[in-house]
């Protein structure tokens, strides 16, 4: 009547080994999923793309731990949740209002250098989560601000007031030669084609500055450059 | 745009494998009632043979329609099926009769609730 073999489960619960397995398949899948949406990182999420996120962790976990429940249970909604997500950010895309309503609209919360108190009433924001903030974007006062906008994602945007931002080249009349991108050329003993491209490098180049220095790739940790051929080696320990 | 396709193309799977286990439901629901009133006719008319060789039969259709309901339903439910599935031929017998009814009574039950739970009506999605 039953074979209790191999694979299949006893009457009260689960095999580790079928555990382990649909650990590794979720994972992988979960994986895939996450790159066709497209994530970003957790500080840079939407509210909707953070609710997809957590609900497919959530939803993951179930045939991972039980499994009297089919894989197929788990990676259903998965499914659906991934092209939901795709579907609401291509419509997000084309809809500002559709935008609106999922999202939110950044809010201002310092104008002119005053802190509109109504508006931090009404996202339930308090001096000190401004003040904190602000901090991690080194500004340690708030008369130093000019404006400050909250994001959708909850980050703060801020322009400081004119005496009190950094001057660049441009306000001191300095010109600065623009040399480009600097790139990892070459990470772990491997040559990054993407880079190189993006540098407008060849891999020959690379290879006569390891000769110049007497060094092979695989002696090569990382070597940085960019487009003016200005480069940086980091041996192996 | 290419992203939508994906969308798209997940969808389609996603309803591909929710269709499939309707299907797979139903037509194990439509084989196996069939068998199940035939097996208590026989009963009822005392045809404990029948019974018998119908309850195996039953028994031997379940076992293998098993191993493909078992990627798309809970196991609990379906292991529960297999116990009373599995009881069956050996209370085809007079002495037995009442549990034979019983079990099947059961069996039948639990096939119907199989099939009205995959079924998207309100009370199944809410």
């Amino acid at each position: 009547m039953y074979d209790i073999g191999f694979g299949r489960n006893d009457i009260n619960g689960d095999f580790m080994l079928i555990s382990i397995i649909r650990t590794v398949i979720l994972y992988i899948f979960i994986l895939l999923a996450l790159r066709i949406m497209g994530k970003r990182q957790l500080s840079e999420m939407q509210t909707s793309e953070l609710v997809i996120t957590l609900l497919i962790s959530d939803i993951a976990v179930i045939p991972m731990q039980n499994t009297g429940q089919p894989l197929l249970s788990g990676i259903v909604p998965i499914l659906i949740l991934i092209s939901l997500e795709i579907l609401f950010s291509v419509i997000m895309l084309k809809s500002g209002n559709f935008r609106k309503i999922v999202c939110g609209s950044p809010e201002m919360v310092i104008k002119d250098g005053k802190i509109l108190q109504d508006q931090m009433r009404r996202l339930r924001m308090t001096t000190e989560d401004l003040c904190v903030q602000l901090r991690q974007q080194g500004i340690f006062s708030l008369e130093d601000v000019q404006y400050c906008i909250v994001e959708t994602n909850g980050d703060v945007s801020v322009l400081e007031k004119p005496d009190k931002r950094t001057p660049s080249a441009e306000d001191l009349g300095i010109k600065i030669p623009d040399k480009g991108i600097e790139a990892v050329v070459i990470n772990d003993s491997r040559y990054l084609s993407n880079s190189l491209e993006l540098c407008s490098l060849t891999k020959e180049w690379v290879d006569s500055v390891l000769r110049e220095n007497d060094i092979t790739i695989d002696e090569v940790f990382i070597m940085t450059a960019n487009r003016d051929k200005e480069y940086n080696i980091i041996r192996r320990d | 745009m290419k992203r939508l396709w994906y969308a798209l193309v997940l969808v389609i799977i996603a309803l591909g494998i929710s269709f499939t286990e309707f299907i797979a439901v139903r037509n194990s629901y439509n084989t196996f009632i069939k068998t199940i009133d035939e097996a208590r006719t026989a009963v009822e008319q005392e045809d404990y043979n029948r019974a018998k060789r119908l309850g195996k039969e039953l028994e031997n259709k379940w076992n293998e329609k098993e191993k493909k309901l078992n990627y798309l339903l809970e196991h609990s439910v379906l292991d529960e099926l297999s116990m009373n599935i599995a009881e069956l031929s050996d209370l085809s017998s007079e002495e037995s009769k009442n549990d034979f009814l019983s079990d099947i009574d059961k069996i039948k039950r639990q096939f119907i609730v199989l099939y009205t739970n995959e079924l998207p009506y309100g009370d199944n999605i809410f």
